[in-house]
Formats: C-alpha cells, structure tokens, sequence
C-alpha cells in the first residue's frame, strides 16, 4: 500500500507538469504561426485601366422662380427704366436706342460646391435666341466690373457706364455672329453660345467677383436698327432657359 | 494543488499567446498601405482637357447627355454620365465611338431639369 501511494503520488506530479509543457508548447506554436501574417498586405496590388472624370455644373434660370440666375436688360432710350421683368433682353444697335443684356448666375447653387482649387476645363453661356437681326452682328460677351440687381439695373447706373462702344471689343472675353448671311447662328428658336471658361475660373478660384456678363453689339450707335433677341428667365419654358454650363475637374 | 497551478500557468501561457497573435494581426496593415499607395500613379487619363456636356431634354425633363470634344486617346472605352438634381438621378452607360469625338448617351430613366443639375462624366479608357 505504501509502495502504491507513492508511485500514485509520483504519476500525481508528472501528469500536471506534462500538461503545462504541452499548453506552453502549444501557446509558442501559436504565437509564432500568428506572426507570419504581418507583411501580407504589402503583396497586395492595384490595377487600373485608365479614368477620365469630369463633373458638370448646369445652373439654369427656369422661369421666374429661378433662385439660380438673374439677367435684365438696359435700355439707352429709355434709361430709367429697369426691364428685369421682361420675358425677354435685347441687344441692339441703333442711334441713341442702344440695348444691352445683363445676367449674372449663382455658382454657389452648384451642387456640390464648385471648389476653389477645380479646374474649370469648359464653361459655356446658352441664351435661347429668338429673334435674329436682319444682317450678321457680333454680340460681345464681357464680365461685369461692379454688382447690380435685377430689379433696379438701368441703362444709367450700369456697371459699365452710359459711354457708347464701352468696354472696347478688344477686351471682351468672347463674341459670336448672329444674323442673316454669313453668321454662326442665322435663324432663331435655337441656343447662341458664348465660351466664357476664362471668366468662370477666375470666379471659381477667387481672382474676380462674379458680377455676371454683359453683352453688347460689337458696334453701337449703328443705324439701322438691329436686334437680337433672347429668352429671360421670366418668360421661357424650361427647355428655353438661360444656362451657364461649367464642367471641372477636382 | 501542483496540478491546479500547472494547469493556471498553461491557461495563461494560451492567454498570452493569443494576445500576442492580435498585436502581429495590427502591425501588418501598417506595412500594407505602402505598396496600395505607389499603385495611385499608374491611373492615367485618356482625355485631359476637358468635354463639353449639353443636357437633352424632352420636355422639361433631362433624356440623354450629349459629351463631345472626347479624346481619341479614350475611343473604344466606356462613358458614364450620371444626372443628379438633388433629389433624383440617373445614369446611363455607352461605348466611346473609336477616335472619340462626340456622343449621346441615354440615361436609364428621365430627370426634371431644375436650377442646379450636376452630371458626371467618366470615361474607363481601352
């Protein structure tokens, strides 16, 4: 019986030490098998075909209702009176009756907000014209130097002056021929473009107020009359209104 | 009371071990971001300055996108053209003609046009 204790009392001994060797094995396999993984990832590669991504901007003055834009028109012969409800703008060349447009959209409508480090690529000014002068003009495009409203915008307190033929037409940002014979646009009941991708990066990026265009015949003072006529965003249906069209890169 | 305490030891050998293992799982993705980094570079562009979008409307409502001024670098990719007005969009997918130049892409379904539209434009080139 004694010999018997003691050969239990001593399998009593072995059996825990054995167990606590092999969890203590089992915990190093562990932990070194765990460590392998750290670098795995930097195997990891990504293709790519090419990607080309652009983001356009389309603010439109959909009737009058248009938080968007404003545009009015002013009118030399009756220089008092502000025209910032009328559905439609002229621009027109004629002794002491010259009549010029004014727009101005709100790039802070853009959603998401146009940032000022994009890359404005292409920006483009849509008027729908609906009627076209009897003989090809040149209607100028140039960014308004001073803020105006559209309630209150007269052919006397316009940002430009009241000096005929001013801003000179060198200094315009763009200009396009609408009329009869050879001009770009020779019937109405379709859109006239104006590029004015130089104007809207300087408002995007901050180096010049957006205070919006004003257009003009490239003479005026000329006899006869000549008109071209636009839609305002106070008279179009939706698909005729005035649209500024900015497409950018972040 | 031997065999109590060997088996409390292996325990927290297995505790240990285990947590060692987690802190090996969170070094590695540091290292990872490495290499995902240098992969950036190789995306190139097949048109770098710039198309010109013109919404198409039937009735007041944006149908298909018309992108021209397109790259003959990107001809025989694929363009997408997603119109949002802030409260619906949609999307419309088509093969850039060879040599690029001008196309019209149908939107899935139609959008009402309103004062702001944002379209994006991209174009997976071949």
């Amino acid at each position: 019986m004694r010999s018997m204790s003691r050969s239990q009392g001593l399998r009593v001994r072995r059996i825990p030490l054995g167990r606590t060797a092999f969890l203590v094995v089992i915990a190093l396999w562990l932990a070194t098998v765990a460590q392998p993984q750290a670098g795995s990832a930097a195997g990891l590669t990504v293709a790519s075909g090419n990607l080309t991504v652009y983001r356009t901007c389309t603010l439109s003055g959909t009737i009058a209702a248009s938080t968007a834009m404003v545009d009015s028109y002013v009118d030399q012969q009756n220089a008092t009176t502000n025209n910032g409800a009328v559905g439609t703008m002229d621009a027109q060349t004629a002794n002491n009756k010259n009549r010029r447009p004014y727009v101005r959209f709100d790039l802070t409508q853009c959603s998401p907000l146009i940032p000022s480090s994009a890359t404005v690529h292409v920006s483009t000014l849509r008027l729908w014209v609906t009627a076209v002068p009897t003989t090809c003009r040149t209607e100028n495009i140039y960014p308004a130097t001073a803020a105006w409203t559209e309630g209150a915008i007269t052919w006397n307190n316009q940002p430009f002056g009241t000096t005929i033929n001013n801003p000179s037409s060198a200094s315009r940002t763009d200009g396009v021929s609408i009329g009869g014979g050879v001009c770009t646009y020779t019937t109405a009941a379709q859109y006239v473009s104006w590029t004015v991708t130089t104007d809207v990066t300087k408002f995007v990026n901050g180096t010049m107020t957006n205070n919006g265009w004003m257009i003009r015949d490239d003479t005026e003072d000329a006899n006869p009359t000549k008109t071209a006529t636009f839609g305002s965003s106070d008279a179009v249906s939706i698909p005729h209104a005035p649209q500024l069209i900015v497409t950018y890169a972040t | 009371m031997r065999r109590r305490i060997g088996t409390i030891i292996g325990a927290a050998a297995l505790v240990a071990a285990a947590l060692f293992a987690t802190v090996g799982h969170a070094s590695s993705l540091s290292t990872g971001t490495q290499s995902l980094g240098a992969g950036k570079s190789a995306v190139a562009m097949c048109d770098t300055n710039g198309v010109t979008v013109l919404q198409v409307l039937t009735g007041n409502n944006v149908s298909s996108v018309t992108i021209s001024g397109i790259a003959a670098a990107c001809g025989g990719g694929s363009l997408s053209v997603t119109v949002n007005n802030g409260t619906a969009n949609s999307t419309g997918i088509a093969a850039v003609p060879g040599g690029g130049g001008s196309m019209t892409v149908a939107l899935a379904s139609t959008v009402l046009m309103k004062d702001s539209d944002e379209i994006d434009v991209s174009i997976t080139g071949p």
